[in-house]
């Protein structure tokens, strides 16, 4: 009976594994600078293969449903894992604004968390800056992407990003530019 | 649908090429452009004429119809929204129709990559399991946002598993982007040739990574994994910082390599329109970057196009175990997706 249930599951998961993701945790950031703040944005996408572990996480009452609390709490709980630094001081982040999929999409693989969260730096000053990301949100199951967005303000001005070969460590240089009177 | 014209072949688009590199007079372009532009509406009304009054209520969308013009993904049908009209529920004339209009709309060797992006998908229904998604050549849907017209812009939407064709045309432009392009798996025989859709874009870029100096490489590999396209679907209106080598580093020899690469995905849609987005890719070449990630071997490494007019990414996918099997990639121009600068006039 076993082997039976196992070759189900075999054969539903490798059908399945044509489309998408399977046994990884993607999380895609992305980074967008201004002259007083840090934005994010992070898309995180279990794949089927890993998503139970997720949803463990974010739907403890495990309902298949995550509620507005648990959405929270678990934006909150992913923001905890991160390290975030600005010139070398250990900067706040909070969330802004959080969607979740239905935990079937989840389930499937096919569903992608999205988190806003920024970082206010009013003491940005004319000059040069480095913003310093470590992401350790569930590393044993994540793939990461991370990336500076251009900036549409001409007072900013993005520079070199340096990653490690996971992109959990994240280091961005930029500069701002001295406003004309 | 068919692959009549196999791709197995290494085409070439020369005359696309020699035009873009000639640059056509304006005047002789535009009215190239026009004339094609002609030919698509053509098959556009011959297509609609196929249909019944709700198959025509089902394909056609307002121009402002901003939630259709994004609804387009990578996943197959059955995992994420699609409207139009399916293949599956098409006559076989109504279905030449369409076949046909992508014929006009593209150009040979596009043409050729998307029936050999659907055939992948075909291939991969006759291996999957029943469980699996809907894959196969009934899962593709075509849509019109806009009124096909010889002057006012409008959009053909052709998409479904692993593409996204997103044509703008407005009077004699034709626009590309934003479109996915991808397949798997990404070598198949079909009528006993081997078909790569996408076969000519990885081997060109293994051949420019390996043309560049130890110290140009240096720069153009970033030393971090891409485990997939940054600017994907649901991305549009983003641009990430470009890194990697700036073409301006690069020899003759070594940016014409790079501008053929960029027109594996330039040279999809017809001559004309292709031609003239060459030119611009050219003329934007020396602020156009190149980066790479992965090993230096064709199809193992994900490699990304960026200038001010173009931003190409090719993603290899683990799913499915072998990577040159399963490839993503992303064509978009940073100021004219769904030709707003053209819609905009």
């Amino acid at each position: 009976m076993r082997a039976v249930l196992l070759g189900c599951l075999w054969v539903a998961v490798s059908g399945e594994s044509f489309a998408h993701r399977l046994d990884e945790y993607l999380q895609a950031t992305r980074v967008s600078v201004a002259t007083n703040r840090i934005d994010f944005t992070f898309e995180l996408t279990p794949g089927v293969e890993v998503a139970g572990q997720v949803l463990e996480q974010m739907d403890p009452d495990r309902d298949g449903r995550i509620s507005q609390d648990e959405g929270n709490a678990y934006a909150q709980r992913f923001l905890n894992d991160l390290k975030l630094s600005l010139d070398g001081n250990p900067a706040a982040i909070k969330v802004t604004s959080a969607s979740f999929p239905p935990g079937q999409e989840i389930r499937k693989g096919i569903g992608t968390i999205r988190i806003q969260a920024t970082s206010d730096a009013p003491s940005l000053g004319a000059g040069s800056h480095a913003l310093q990301l470590s992401n350790g949100h569930l590393p044993a199951i994540s793939v990461y992407l991370v990336n500076a967005l251009q900036s549409n303000d001409p007072l900013v001005e993005i520079g070199k990003q340096t990653r490690d070969e996971l992109q959990k460590d994240y280091r961005l240089e930029f500069r701002i530019r001295r406003a004309k009177p | 649908m068919k692959a009549s014209a196999s791709p197995a072949f290494p085409f070439f688009p020369w005359l696309v090429l020699f035009a873009a590199f000639a640059g056509f007079p304006s005047t002789q372009s535009r009215a190239a452009g026009a004339e094609q532009t002609a030919k698509i509406l053509a098959s556009a009304q011959a297509f609609l004429g196929t249909l019944d009054e709700a198959q025509r209520g089902k394909v056609n969308f307002a121009y402002d119809d901003a939630a259709q013009r994004k609804r387009w993904s990578n996943l197959p049908v059955s995992m994420a929204e699609h409207r139009g009209l399916r293949m599956g529920d098409l006559k076989p004339a109504q279905r030449d129709a369409v076949m046909k209009l992508l014929a006009t709309t593209l150009s040979k060797m596009g043409y050729e990559k998307v029936v050999g992006i659907v055939e992948s998908d075909e291939v991969l229904r006759k291996e999957s399991s029943r469980s699996s998604p809907a894959f196969g050549r009934d899962e593709y849907f075509i849509s019109f946002v806009g009124k096909p017209s010889i002057t006012e812009p409008w959009m053909i939407q052709f998409g479904g598993h692993h593409l996204a064709l997103n044509i703008t045309i407005a009077g004699e432009q034709g626009v590309l982007t934003p479109s996915l392009i991808a397949v798997q798996p990404a070598k198949f025989t079909l009528d006993g040739k081997t078909v790569r859709p996408m076969g000519r874009e990885t081997d060109k870029a293994l051949e420019l990574v390996l043309a560049l100096s130890e110290e140009q490489r240096k720069q153009a590999i970033l030393g971090s994994q891409m485990r997939d396209l940054v600017l994907g679907p649901g991305h549009d209106g983003e641009m990430i910082q470009p890194e990697g080598l700036k073409a301006s580093a690069l020899n003759e020899a070594q940016r014409k390599l790079l501008w053929e690469l960029a027109a594996e995905w330039s040279g999809i849609i017809h001559d004309t329109a292709a031609a003239a987005k060459m030119s611009e890719i050219k003329t934007h070449l020396a602020d156009t970057w190149f980066a790479w990630s992965g090993p230096l071997e064709a199809g193992k490494a994900y490699f990304r196009i960026q200038g001010p007019t173009v931003f190409i990414e090719y993603a290899p996918q683990k799913l499915g175990g072998d990577v040159t099997m399963h490839i993503h990639s992303m064509y978009r121009d940073p100021g004219n997706d769904y030709g707003k600068k053209f819609s905009a006039k």
